[in-house]
């Protein structure tokens, strides 16, 4: 049900996420804010760069609290999601999703199920993320193990197994998604994916394009390991096909774009037109405490935080190279289409606020927003404003 | 783009008739608990449909159809009910007009003798008395008429029947290979070349007699199409066709379909039984699929959705580029209009890309560089203007 008002909160983030971009000033706040907690993971996976890149780093858990509640003062609906390595290998994990909790951020974890056994999947159920994501790269335990090594296929199916169970029992917890990097050798077993992650409990399945190399974002050449060819993009496009039929994606399976872009992602064609990525919308925190959005670090949390960062003057450079980048790569880091112009963003909010009472004070509330935006813009020199979104 | 303006439910596929050109009721599908159509009917209103059409197999046979339209009506939408008038004695007459059913579609095919022998005996007279008594409870009807061969030439008799009976629309719609199963040889359906003739003559005169009765009838471009679509099959295309974004048809078992006619596997875009509908209407595969249909277009067809937006659609652009009002413009504004005529022409197959060629394209805005202040205070002031119209609208 539509809470009164949000689709003017709504309209007034897109708003800020629009102007962020167009004047490359931070009046917007990150959806998402990725932690990676620590360097070391119980597998080496061979798509996986962090553990070799980042070795022999960890985010204290008093650097990650004040991250956390720096992020809670924003009040800007962010989720932050704690990955690593992997991040159930820290021994204070639930300490700091218990802080999370309590500075009321929305908290997820990403995990290869590996340590995932019937008492972890009891204090994971219980402590308050809200949603939990396993990784599963294949359908058959070949594939996956291929990528992560033997036994890692059982694991993962039985890490979903017990948070099922564990949630059932329990009768709450958080949601449990699959996720699956999209790659070359495990393209065929894609439409078979669902219904495996529906047996193993699962309630949402999510797929993304891999990314090849970690520290180089845009080195996605056709040559690179993992990345699939014409043949392969053809077994892609059936594929798609396949879990858009009708009970192909046994009703858990969510996009978070349109499945047809990874074709032209992978052949090399996806155009900045169909892909518009937004560098306000995603940060990541490394286990180094390097802040980056896409490619390039520009600050540090163990220095001044994370707003910080985003008004230095690196932050502005790092975020101009990524408007110059031509090279588009389908991750979270994307701004939705329509928020492309003012215009588009007025009409969705008209028509969304259409039937709610009390239109009119909703509606001066916009107009309000919209002229504070325009009296920065009349303003010399252009966004030197300051921050509009501080409290 | 994506308006709702109309849901339409086929609540069930059991029928108390067995009709020689429907085989809906031998599909046998499920049925959805009230629970589930309570909430679409809920996200119907939010994303702004303005009328609820229940359709069946026969919607009375559901027990909680009154439900559902009083539910409808107090969402601000108008409830309409499709039915064969067979349950509608007096008692159920009353309880349609206490629910608030805005208008009844009454199925008739003509005179009694091809009535019956199309619906089964007895089957005239009751839909003759649905029709009276719902009159007297001042509900609006429809008769609802299917054309085929059995009764093109008999069609003229249902305009008398709407004037003694006070139904005040007539709804034509030719007989569609959508009702029957798959495979099955719909030849005695579909007209010849000599019986189109007659049956263009027939309503052509249906027309001309609504228009000096004052009971109103599909457009006449729209009915000149029924004789050829029943015997050459030809259709009205996707690119005329605004029901595929206003209306969203829903099947028993709560499939999602763009449209009736193209109710196939490979068009289902959700299920109201696992997805709520706001989740599922304009979604990316709604959209794929309806721009599937302008690239590929659809075989086209006549129902009577797409004769509700016929009118706008298809007339319009004929009478804006007839020859007459060609040659009464001189110089640029006739180049102009020639040119849009080319485009016409050349853009027929997809309104999208006409549209693209006529609209003005938006200013590329590939980097900050290109944007200057000034764009981007006009587009805000162009937003402001959106807005204040919309408050001036509200008040």
């Amino acid at each position: 049900m539509r809470i009164e008002g949000d689709c003017v909160k709504e309209f007034k983030r897109d708003l800020a996420y629009h102007f962020s971009e167009e004047m490359n000033h931070p009046f917007a706040r990150p959806k998402w804010v990725y932690i990676s907690l620590s360097h070391k993971c119980t597998y080496s996976c061979k798509m996986c760069g962090v553990v070799n890149i980042l070795k022999g780093h960890e985010l204290s858990e008093e650097i990650v609290v004040r991250a956390l509640e720096e992020i809670a003062s924003w009040d800007w609906d962010s989720t932050v999601v704690l990955t690593g390595g992997e991040p159930f290998l820290r021994r204070d994990i639930f300490d700091i999703i218990g802080c999370a909790v309590s500075v009321g951020v929305r908290a997820e974890a990403v995990s290869n199920g590996s340590l995932i056994d019937e008492a972890m999947a009891e204090r994971i159920v219980s402590s308050g993320l809200k949603n939990i994501a396993v990784s599963l790269d294949g359908a058959l335990p070949g594939t996956h193990d291929y990528f992560r090594g033997k036994g890692a296929f059982d694991a993962a199916l039985r890490a979903v197994r017990n948070l099922a169970a564990v949630k059932k029992r329990f009768g709450r917890g958080p949601q449990i998604s699959v996720w699956s990097t999209i790659m070359k050798e495990n393209i065929p077993e894609l439409s078979r994916m669902p219904a495996l992650a529906v047996s193993a409990g699962a309630e949402c399945f999510v797929m993304h394009p891999v990314i090849v190399a970690q520290d180089d974002m845009q080195n996605t050449s056709g040559s690179a390991p993992f990345w699939p060819g014409e043949k392969e993009i053809g077994i892609l496009h059936e594929q798609i096909k396949l879990i858009n039929a009708p009970g192909g994606g046994c009703g858990i399976t969510a996009f978070l774009h349109d499945p047809s872009l990874w074709e032209d992602y992978f052949s090399g064609r996806l155009t900045r037109r169909q892909w518009k990525c937004n560098p306000f919308v995603f940060i990541n925190i490394g286990p180094d405490g390097e802040i980056r959005s896409c490619g390039e670090s520009f600050g540090n949390i163990k220095d001044a935080g994370i707003t910080a960062a985003l008004f230095t003057r690196e932050a502005s450079e790092a975020r101009e190279k990524m408007k110059r980048c031509r090279k588009p790569c389908l991750q979270t880091c994307w701004a939705h289409p329509d928020a492309d112009t003012i215009s588009g963003l007025t009409e969705k909010m008209i028509a969304s606020s259409r039937n709610i009472p009390g239109r009119a004070v909703l509606l001066r509330e916009c107009l309000a927003e919209l002229k504070e935006y325009k009296t920065i813009l009349k303003g010399k020199p252009a966004y030197a404003r300051g921050d509009k979104c501080s409290d | 783009m994506f308006r709702l303006k109309e849901i339409i439910f086929s609540l069930t596929s059991r029928c108390n008739l067995k009709c020689i050109m429907c085989d809906i009721p031998a599909s046998r599908s499920g049925e959805l608990p009230t629970g589930v159509l309570f909430a679409a009917l809920e996200d119907a209103a939010a994303l702004g449909a303005s009328t609820a059409v229940f359709s069946g197999g026969e919607p009375l046979l559901r027990t909680d159809i009154f439900d559902l339209a009083e539910f409808s009506r107090d969402l601000g939408m108008s409830p309409c009910l499709t039915s064969n008038g067979c349950l509608i004695d007096e008692e159920t007459a009353g309880r349609i007009a206490d629910s608030g059913v805005g208008v009844v579609n009454i199925s008739l095919e003509g005179d009694r003798q091809v009535h019956e022998r199309l619906r089964g005996p007895g089957t005239y007279e009751k839909a003759l008395r649905a029709l009276r008594l719902l009159r007297a409870r001042g509900v609006e009807t429809t008769i609802a008429s299917t054309v085929s061969r059995y009764n093109y030439s008999s069609l003229e008799h249902i305009v008398e029947l709407a004037g003694e009976t006070g139904a005040t629309t007539l709804k034509f719609q030719p007989f569609s290979r959508i009702f029957v199963s798959p495979g099955r040889n719909c030849s005695e359906f579909l007209l010849g070349e000599v019986e189109a003739g007659i049956a263009m003559e027939t309503l052509r005169g249906i027309h001309k007699l609504c228009g000096e009765r004052g009971i109103s009838v599909n457009p006449l471009p729209y009915l000149e199409r029924i004789p050829a679509y029943l015997s050459r099959g030809i259709g009205g295309s996707a690119a005329s066709c605004r029901a595929l974004f206003s209306s969203c048809p829903v099947d028993a078992s709560g499939k999602v379909f763009p449209c009736w006619v193209l109710s196939g596997k490979d068009m289902l875009i959700g299920d109201i039984s696992l997805t709520p509908l706001r989740e599922i209407w304009g979604n990316f595969r709604h959209r794929d699929i309806i721009s599937r249909i302008n690239s590929r277009s659809c075989g086209g067809c006549l129902m009577s959705c797409y004769d509700a937006n016929f009118s706008r659609s298809v007339t319009a652009p004929a009478a804006g580029f007839s020859g007459k009002a060609v040659s009464s413009v001189r110089g640029a504004a006739l180049r102009k209009l020639k040119k849009k005529i080319m485009f016409y022409a050349a853009y027929r197959g997809s309104l999208r890309r006409l549209l693209r060629r006529l609209l003005p394209s938006p200013p590329r805005r590939a980097s900050a560089e290109r944007s200057t202040p000034g764009i981007k205070i006009a587009e805000i002031e162009k937003a402001e203007e959106m807005i204040g119209k919309e408050l001036k609208r509200s008040k």
